[in-house]
């Protein structure tokens, strides 16, 4: 899948590079960002009990395209909205029940569809403009053959709702073009997954995620 | 759009922040094998007709060990020597050597036991002496010496006693409690030996402090009562609030009386927050100290309400809360005195009894006067002529008034 988005960013970054015709504000954008990721442990729930997957440092990458209302809306104010395809991936490392944590295997992705808006200072001079944003859309979350000490425990997949709170700045490196550091929490409605008796079990989802992302405006 | 973001933001990083725990896990782990299972036993061996606890620990593909005692089936080789349960817990029946087994998902494991026929010499009950106030628990223990100088716990099958039971009760298991102060031999006896140990009761001990009202919310400009309780092991509690000292956190939002008399009065008189903090020295158990939090609102005195409570000459009950309107006239008998109650309405619609804060002022003390003396606030008493006499009750910024028409008995 990472290598799926990764050519798909490469083209879009390639076609996209001759349009920067007319610098502004106001207008159109694209963005691609790479970033790393930490899930705190995930609790999960049954009528058997709890268990918490304890999951290795992952990565994310999203494209996203959005508009900038620059400075002229200000009954709106001065900020973006976006539309943002999103895909994280962590490895799991072990489990944990009541007696004590063993080794595991298996992948946690998430794809993700947010729309979001991030709101800017109306004075947009410095090179650096900081931000503050919010999104809300919709996670596939998948965990992906997780098996503990190679006995099966979940494979399966939920749709939930999501939401995204994020910050940072954006750094202006031309007319056209924005460096953008910033950090998301992204987190998700209770996913349900069976696990491989056939179970229910009630799962949960937390991101912390530090992104750099390059803003293409149109 | 900034700042509904921001006001957003403001709202959901607290559950960012919230995000970051995650409880002990409940569920066992069914998913390795069980590969072995080890004995464990409280003592080597026993002496005929004692008990032993057994444990059973498995160990599952050298990942992960846990208790499985309960969960394992055992078994004894000869149950005429020793006998067990389910639980793991042996008893013996006669002198002997067996071989127990446990086991659990077709993994089994035994060992040799051994049970001799060694006889009872003595009780030892531990500890041999020790104090409980009043209404707290103790616990006691027993060991047996054997006349083959071994010895081994006899909790389990001793029984136990109090010697003085006005004083101490104990159950079953040894745990004593102190009902009186006083001195009490506790006793333990097994197959006709036995032991004491000495609880000495003295005097219930202060467990915890309660100032009341807990967490509150009152206006600015009101004066509230504050009592502290003392609560005592033996279940009994004492009213503190005029042994403690009492301090407010912030002095600028409310201040706290330590006057005799009007010791916990609480007077509010900004808006904020502080603390109600009550300081007690107990004699036996030391220093103590309780709070409780104090908001001081924004609200403000809406409307005083006034109800009077009419006596005959012999303070017999005429009438109860009669309630008065601003203007209004109310009729008494020159041998009846009142009883005013006025309660403040405020703007967040609640109510205070203002009664010992108001004002209250006659137009002709002739006729009639109304105190507000400390303890007798609002009470009305006849003079030597008959007539109308205004009266006026002020609090705050408002004031009510109304004519008290004094009539020949």
């Amino acid at each position: 899948m990472n290598k799926r988005l990764a050519r798909l960013l490469t083209f879009l970054l390639c076609a996209l590079l001759p349009l920067g015709a007319s610098a502004a504000d106001e207008g159109a954008y694209f963005s691609a960002s790479v970033g790393g990721s930490y899930l705190p442990e995930i609790e999960n729930d049954n009528s058997a009990g709890s268990f918490n997957l304890d999951l290795d440092y992952g990565y994310a990458t999203s494209l996203a395209l959005g508009y900038d209302l620059g400075t002229k809306h200000p009954e709106l104010g001065t900020g973006r909205v976006e539309i943002e395809f999103g895909y994280r991936s962590h490895e799991l490392k072990e489990v944990a029940f009541r007696e004590g944590t063993i080794d595991g295997a298996g992948d946690l992705d998430v794809l993700s569809i947010m729309l979001s808006t991030y709101a800017e200072p109306e004075d947009r001079k410095a090179d650096w403009t900081p931000y503050v944003g919010l999104g809300i859309g919709a996670a596939r979350i998948t965990l992906d053959g997780i098996t503990v000490s190679a006995n099966p425990l979940i494979d399966d997949s939920d749709w939930v709702f999501a939401v995204q709170v994020g910050l940072g700045s954006g750094y202006r490196i031309s007319d056209h073009l924005v460096l953008d550091l910033g950090y998301r929490f992204f987190a998700t409605t209770t996913p349900e997954f069976k696990d491989a008796t056939g179970a229910k079990v009630d799962s949960e989802y937390q991101n912390h995620l530090v992104q750099v992302a390059i803003r293409l405006m149109f | 759009m900034r700042h509904a973001t921001i006001r957003l933001l403001l709202i959901f990083f607290p559950l960012v922040l919230a995000a970051c725990s995650t409880d002990d896990p409940t569920r066992s782990n069914d998913f390795l094998a069980l590969t072995s299972i080890s004995i464990t036993s409280e003592h080597e061996g026993i002496a005929n007709l004692t008990d032993n606890q057994f444990t059973a620990t498995g160990d599952y593909s050298g990942e992960l060990s846990k208790d499985i005692t309960t969960a394992v089936t055992w078994g004894s080789s000869d149950e005429n020597i020793l006998t067990i349960d389910a639980a793991g817990l042996a008893t013996a029946l006669a002198p002997g050597t067996v071989r127990l087994t446990a086991t659990l998902e077709g993994v089994e494991s035994s060992l040799a036991f051994r049970v001799s026929a060694a006889g009872i010499v003595s009780l030892t009950v531990t500890p041999a002496s020790q104090s409980a106030p009043v209404g707290v628990e103790r616990d006691y223990h027993v060991s047996g010496t054997f006349d083959d100088t071994s010895a081994q716990n006899l909790d389990r099958i001793a029984s136990w006693s109090s010697l003085d039971p006005a004083i101490a009760s104990v159950t079953d298991t040894g745990r004593a409690t102190g009902i009186a102060v006083g001195t009490a031999d506790i006793q333990a006896e097994w197959l006709g030996v036995t032991d004491v140990g000495t609880l000495t009761v003295t005097e219930a001990e202060l467990v915890a402090l309660a100032i009341d009202p807990p967490a509150a919310e009152y206006p600015a400009g009101l004066s509230v009562e504050y009592t502290l309780t003392g609560s005592y092991s033996d279940g009994t509690s004492i009213d503190l609030t005029d042994q403690a000292y009492w301090t407010s956190d912030d002095e600028t939002n409310a201040t706290v009386d330590n006057a005799a008399g009007e010791k916990g009065t609480v007077t509010t008189l900004a808006s904020g927050l502080t603390d109600i903090i009550a300081s007690y020295t107990d004699e036996v158990t030391g220093e103590w100290e309780a709070s409780t939090g104090l908001e001081v609102n924004h609200a403000t005195l809406r409307e005083i309400l006034l109800f009077a409570t009419i006596y005959d000459a012999n303070g017999g009950l005429v009438s109860e809360d009669v309630a008065i309107d601003a203007g209004e006239r109310l009729d008494i008998s020159s041998d009846q005195t009142l009883q005013f109650t006025a309660i403040g309405e405020y703007t967040d619609n609640a109510e205070y009894d203002i009664t010992r804060q108001a004002n209250w002022a006659s137009g002709d003390t002739a006729i009639v006067t109304i105190s507000n003396s400390a303890g007798f606030e609002g009470t009305a008493t006849p003079g030597d002529e008959t007539g109308e006499a205004g009266i006026i009750v002020s609090f705050a910024d408002l004031e009510i008034l109304f004519t008290l028409d004094v009539n020949q008995q």
